[in-house]
């Protein structure tokens, strides 16, 4: 395959592209979900991917396929397709940052093989979680699990020189609690996934998964909805975590700053109060957004995107930090070879403050305090995010209250980033998830301290 | 590669076996501030493979099918740990021609074509107003070229195209934003794309707060699908309802809805985005009512939740090579007993927020239908007339309470997603800001 990537890169400079990238995957996946005590899926695949970029002028033109056999054709079509719209594209340049070529394998960093893992073992943690997740209460009346793993040998190869060959291995665990009370059905989950080796979740325990999931989905039947209105919200750090990736994250992407984003020509300015520190970091070891390269074979690394207030940095690609004139920060990620790779998150976090929870608490005389982690999302144009929980309480007088469910907030980012007054003294990275954008999902991970938020809209039923 | 097929299906007689083949190409031209800037072709082939080995189903798929004996040999080790009871494949039957759904235009248009069609797109918004960029507009053509084989003697074929287009225009601060799609050339609405994407930007600059009330609340057939999307759909999947994860278990011929509002699911509409002439697992689409005056007639079902139930499938599988089959909707016709022209309807509503995009839709309850959602494209109706943009305002609610609370439905049919319907108002919605 090596003399088949390099003899089609070599091509398409022939024909006069100024860059090219090829990425392939050849991957083994395994899917078993059991619902209701039954194993409904059981899913085992291959799956081979290549695909192919071209930079012809100041043109992309990308192709893929699932036939290595056809490679040299595909790559023959991505440069047609750079060449097709070259004339439509105002002469535009494109400038790819400078970044140093490296030809390595990288080595696995898991103890355990997935490959050594049986059916009757993946199975076994299966049977795990449905067990403890059931016997929480009676009330628990349905459970789903599911386990899938993948072990994939991935290539990267580019027409600088650059060839960077990797094993990755990888699983996720899910457990999804059903706890029904009359006519009330709630469900609630927990998971682990990791591409550090299926160690991960022998000591993470999946009977400690499915508790957590059933005992979470047992308490959900107690809660009320929430209220509604402008008030003061702790946020878990879990929940902060996706509010900093909502918030800020997404809106400090290069991609988004380079067309029309809230941080458009915001670079250096103060935005936020002394206490606003928000990094993206690919390097921090075994979490779900880590990584050692990006897709364009940039290393991964920490970027600091604000700092004590200051709009630092943007997360880049090559191509975003060569239109910038800076380097790229190792942040172009592709979901599989069968897409482009564009600008993405890896672990993004809120820096620790000095706050303590208690004192956090009791600055709050009446407001929200939101946990369980639900997902959010982000106009970067207009600057609106809103991100939703699966629990919270009300606080009263600096003490927590009433139990409240699936409850959202919204804001506007300029103004939010003002009105973070509380930072707490402990970091936790911990909520794992998938990011959507462009129709790309990337593994990425979230997390901060505990952060006491002003003026946040809480948008509840009540 | 159905002869590939047959001998594989020889070797092993006796052990039923269904194949799924598919091979989609698809083309896209992606345009950035007002510049086209990539453009990609990409080709995805594969098969899969479900045996039933001791009435239990198992599944594998590859995408080489040099690999098909091995997949076939993996399904059957899978279907031996696995407890999904089938006993057998659908049965053939006769399958009807359903019209609009493959366009030879589409299938061989090249990148040019797509190109023209984005510049086109930002030309018309200039001219609608000098003043808007597009940020960002991703224009796909694509053709799927699918095959089902059983050991029943199930072999079809299918073949359907695809357009679909997103665009984001920029006016000043304000974005408009608006996907269409269609399975033909000639249902490809870029009139209507550029309208309102331009109409949406340009009148959403200048947004003012507004004050918590229950009121009327207008939304866009987009905004609907997306909302039905994340938790209706999946109240009426057969096998959520059997697993205990819908609100709607035992509910068949209760009144769920407002009295005059229907619901078909119905899989073989002349061009339809979602139509197709069998499904996934082979079943023919069909017409199925889900709501008749507002009472739950159905739910919909896959060969195999359907067996179970002793029921006929209602021909709603859905998935790809990579997975044995799901549950989804195909095209959802919402209507309802009380419609008037859209202008008029919006007339006469003295107090009211007309809603064209919120955000947070995934964050729904799925099973209780509770959302809350953040309004990022909307606007306040004063004394029937839209009066102006609002900001950082919320939409909370129901999705079951939604259904019983429908007040007038609009004439502006069109198909988003699954759904045809056309804009719709409810009465009695909390907004919060």
């Amino acid at each position: 395959m090596d003399t088949q990537i390099k003899s089609a890169l070599d091509a398409v400079m022939a024909k006069g592209a100024k860059y090219a990238d090829i990425r392939s995957s050849d991957s083994t996946n395994t899917t078993i979900t059991q619902k209701n005590g039954n194993i409904e899926d059981m899913t085992t695949g291959n799956s081979f991917a290549v695909g192919i970029r071209v930079l012809y002028k100041g043109s992309w033109g990308f192709a893929s396929t699932n036939d290595i056999s056809e490679l040299s054709g595909v790559a023959d079509t991505a440069f047609r397709m750079a060449k097709s719209i070259q004339r439509s594209n105002n002469n535009a340049e494109i400038i790819l940052s400078d970044v140093k070529t490296i030809e390595k394998i990288i080595a696995p960093n898991y103890k355990k093989n997935i490959r050594d893992i049986s059916i009757d073992d993946r199975v076994g943690f299966i049977r795990e979680g449905y067990k403890t997740a059931m016997s929480v209460s009676p009330e628990i009346k349905s459970v789903q699990v599911s386990y899938s793993d993948s072990h994939a040998k991935k290539i990267f190869a580019n027409t600088e020189g650059t060839y960077i060959t990797s094993n990755p291995q990888y699983f996720r665990y899910y457990v999804f609690s059903n706890a029904r009370r009359g006519e009330r059905i709630e469900q609630s989950y927990d998971r682990c996934a990791s591409f550090s080796g299926i160690d991960e979740l022998i000591q993470k325990d999946p009977a400690k998964i499915a508790l957590s999931a059933s005992q979470k989905a047992l308490k959900l039947l107690d809660a009320e909805l929430p209220p509604s209105g402008t008030m003061s919200a702790i946020l878990h750090p879990e929940v902060g975590g996706v509010f900093v990736h909502e918030a800020v994250g997404h809106a400090s992407e290069a991609d988004h700053a380079l067309r029309e984003s809230i941080f458009t020509g915001k670079l250096g300015d103060t935005l936020g109060n002394e206490n606003l520190n928000i990094i993206d970091d690919a390097t921090i070891v075994g979490k779900h957004g880590s990584y050692k390269y990006d897709d364009e074979g940039v290393r991964g690394q920490k970027t600091q995107i604000f700092k004590n207030g200051v709009l630092e940095s943007f997360l880049h690609s090559r191509e975003t930090a060569g239109a910038m004139g800076v380097e790229s920060t190792g942040n172009c990620r592709a979901q599989s070879p069968e897409f482009m790779p564009i600008v993405r998150m890896g672990n993004t976090y809120f820096d620790k403050g000095d706050m303590g929870l208690d004192e956090m608490f009791e600055g709050v005389k009446h407001g929200i305090y939101m946990a369980g982690f639900k997902g959010g999302q982000v106009d970067p144009t207009g600057g609106t995010f809103t991100f939703g929980v699966e629990y919270g309480y009300l606080i009263e007088n600096g003490k927590k209250t009433k139990l409240v469910k699936d409850c959202a907030m919204s804001g506007h980012i300029l103004d939010v980033l003002k009105n973070i007054n509380g930072v707490g003294n402990k970091l936790h990275i911990e909520s794992l998830g998938f990011c959507g954008k462009d129709g790309q999902m990337a593994p990425v991970c979230d997390g901060g301290p505990y952060l006491r938020v002003n003026n946040l809209l809480v948008g509840g039923q009540k | 590669m159905i002869e590939e097929i047959e001998n594989v299906m020889r070797k092993y007689r006796g052990v039923p076996l269904e194949f799924f083949g598919s091979n989609h190409k698809s083309m896209s031209v992606e345009m950035k501030t007002d510049k086209v800037s990539s453009s990609d072709l990409s080709v995805t082939k594969g098969i899969g493979v479900k045996a039933i080995v001791a009435g239990r189903a198992g599944f594998s798929y590859t995408t080489d099918i040099v690999h098909l004996d091995k997949a076939v040999k993996i399904a059957m080790i899978n279907a031996k740990y696995s407890e999904l009871k089938q006993d057998s494949f659908p049965e053939k039957q006769i399958i009807g021609a359903v019209k609009g759904l493959y366009d030879s235009q589409i299938n061989d248009m090249g990148p040019e074509e797509l190109v023209n069609n984005s510049v086109k797109v930002m030309e018309k918004l200039k001219e609608y107003n000098n003043g808007i960029k597009v940020n960002h507009s991703v224009f796909e053509a694509g053709t799927s070229d699918n095959f089902l084989v059983n050991s029943n003697g199930i072999s079809y074929r299918s073949k359907a195209t695809g357009m679909s287009g997103m665009i984001e225009a920029v006016y000043k601060n304000s974005s408009g934003g608006v996907n269409i799609g269609s399975a033909t050339i000639k249902g490809f609405d870029v009139d209507y794309m550029v309208e309102k994407a331009a109409r949406l930007a340009v009148s959403g600059v200048g947004r003012k707060s507004i004050k918590s009330a229950e009121q009327m609340v207008v939304i866009d057939s987009d905004v609907l699908e997306s909302l039905f999307s994340n938790t209706f759909y999946s109240s009426i999947n057969a096998d959520m309802v059997q697993k205990g994860q819908s609100v709607l278990k035992d509910k068949i011929g209760q009144q769920i809805g407002a009295s005059g509002l229907d619901m078909i699911d119905s899989g073989r509409i002349e061009g339809g985005l979602c139509s197709s002439e069998f499904d996934r697992d082979g079943t023919p689409s069909q017409d199925t009512s889900i709501l008749s005056a507002g009472v739950l007639k159905s739910l919909i079902y896959n060969h195999v939740t359907a067996m179970r139930e002793g029921n006929k499938s209602t021909g709603n599988a859905s998935g790809g090579f990579g997975a044995m089959s799901s549950i989804s909707p195909t095209n959802i016709i919402l209507k309802y007993s009380d419609s008037m022209k859209f202008d008029k309807m919006i007339s006469e509503i003295k107090d009211g927020i007309f809603i064209y995009e919120a955000m947070g839709m995934h964050t729904a309850n799925h099973i209780t239908g509770d959302f809350s959602l953040s309004i990022n494209k909307g606007f306040k109706i004063v004394n029937g007339e839209i009066a102006y943009p609002v900001k950082n305002a919320m939409f909370a609610g129901n999705v079951f309470e939604l259904l019983k609370n429908v007040s007038c439905f609009g004439d502006d049919v069109r198909q988003s997603g699954h759904l045809i319907a056309p804009t719709v108002v409810f009465k009695n919605q909390k907004i919060v800001g």
